[in-house]
């Protein structure tokens, strides 16, 4: 791409803004894996985040007069994921995460898949899955901001905008988010202190 | 810490926190396993189990002329 060449994305954008159902499905197509990944990360099980994930993309389609392109679209789409899973995680009760942080079961759960063994502790599989436990352990609120910064890779203000808080306030929860996952993490990644 | 890590500091603070942990053994090693943390978790993969983008794709698609007409 030449500078002054239209942003493919614009293009497509302003064609679905016009009714173009395939330019609109392929903005999907560009978009679906970060927010189906997002969803499952926000809480989801994987049957609910394939439904939301769809869900999500038909909002947009509905909303997509009221985009401003200041905006990235996907910080957008990553504000309507959001929204929409705290719509279904709000009708689950209380989260798992919130029960059970302050117990000591998930730590130890935590601490046992790190004593498999040097072979197993090697292996990144095995790490990833200890990391993702960790993270559905975390408070729905703190994980969100972990989620956005961290794995997705927002800056703080648009994922601030995600969440819908100030930036001081998204500071505070990533903060919170990250030392209580490294909390968790702990037993696993050792002490490096030198 | 966590705005150190992300070099959100301001010069003066972030001199203090290099100060600190340089001397206090229990900070650095706080510091050294968050920053393993993240780098973790910015190259996690994608969670086992998704959808082909393209099936979202086609789903959303064979949505849209009813909630279109809607």
């Amino acid at each position: 791409m030449f500078p002054g060449d239209p942003d493919p994305e614009s293009d497509l954008i302003a064609r679905a803004r016009s009714g173009d159902q395939d330019a609109f499905a392929e903005l999907v197509g560009a978009h679906a894996d970060r927010v189906y990944a997002a969803l499952r990360r926000f809480g989801l099980d994987g049957g609910e985040a394939e439904d939301v994930a769809q869900e999500v993309f038909v909002r947009a389609w509905r909303g997509l007069a009221s985009f401003q392109e200041r905006a990235q679209l996907s910080t957008w789409l990553y504000r309507i994921a959001f929204n929409e899973a705290q719509r279904r995680l709000s009708r689950r009760g209380p989260p798992l995460a919130e029960r059970d942080l302050e117990g000591e079961n998930s730590v130890e759960a935590i601490a046992e898949a790190s004593n498999l063994g040097p072979e197993a502790r090697a292996l990144d599989r095995e790490f990833e899955a200890v990391l993702e436990r960790a993270l559905s352990e975390l408070p729905v609120e703190w994980r969100a901001a972990v989620v956005l910064r961290d794995i997705e890779g927002l800056s703080t203000e648009d994922a601030s905008a995600v969440v819908g808080v100030r930036q001081a306030a998204f500071k505070s929860r990533l903060h919170r988010g990250r030392m209580q996952l490294r909390s968790l993490l702990e037993p696993y990644l050792g002490f490096e202190a030198g | 810490m966590s705005a150190y890590l992300d070099g959100e500091l301001a010069s003066r603070a972030r001199d203090r926190m290099q100060r600190h942990t340089g001397e206090c053994p229990g900070c650095r090693g706080v510091l050294n396993t968050l920053r393993r943390m993240l780098g973790r978790l910015g190259v996690l993969p994608p969670p086992s189990g998704a959808p082909q983008a393209s099936d979202i794709a086609a789903a959303v698609r064979a949505r849209l002329p009813e909630h279109n007409s809607s």
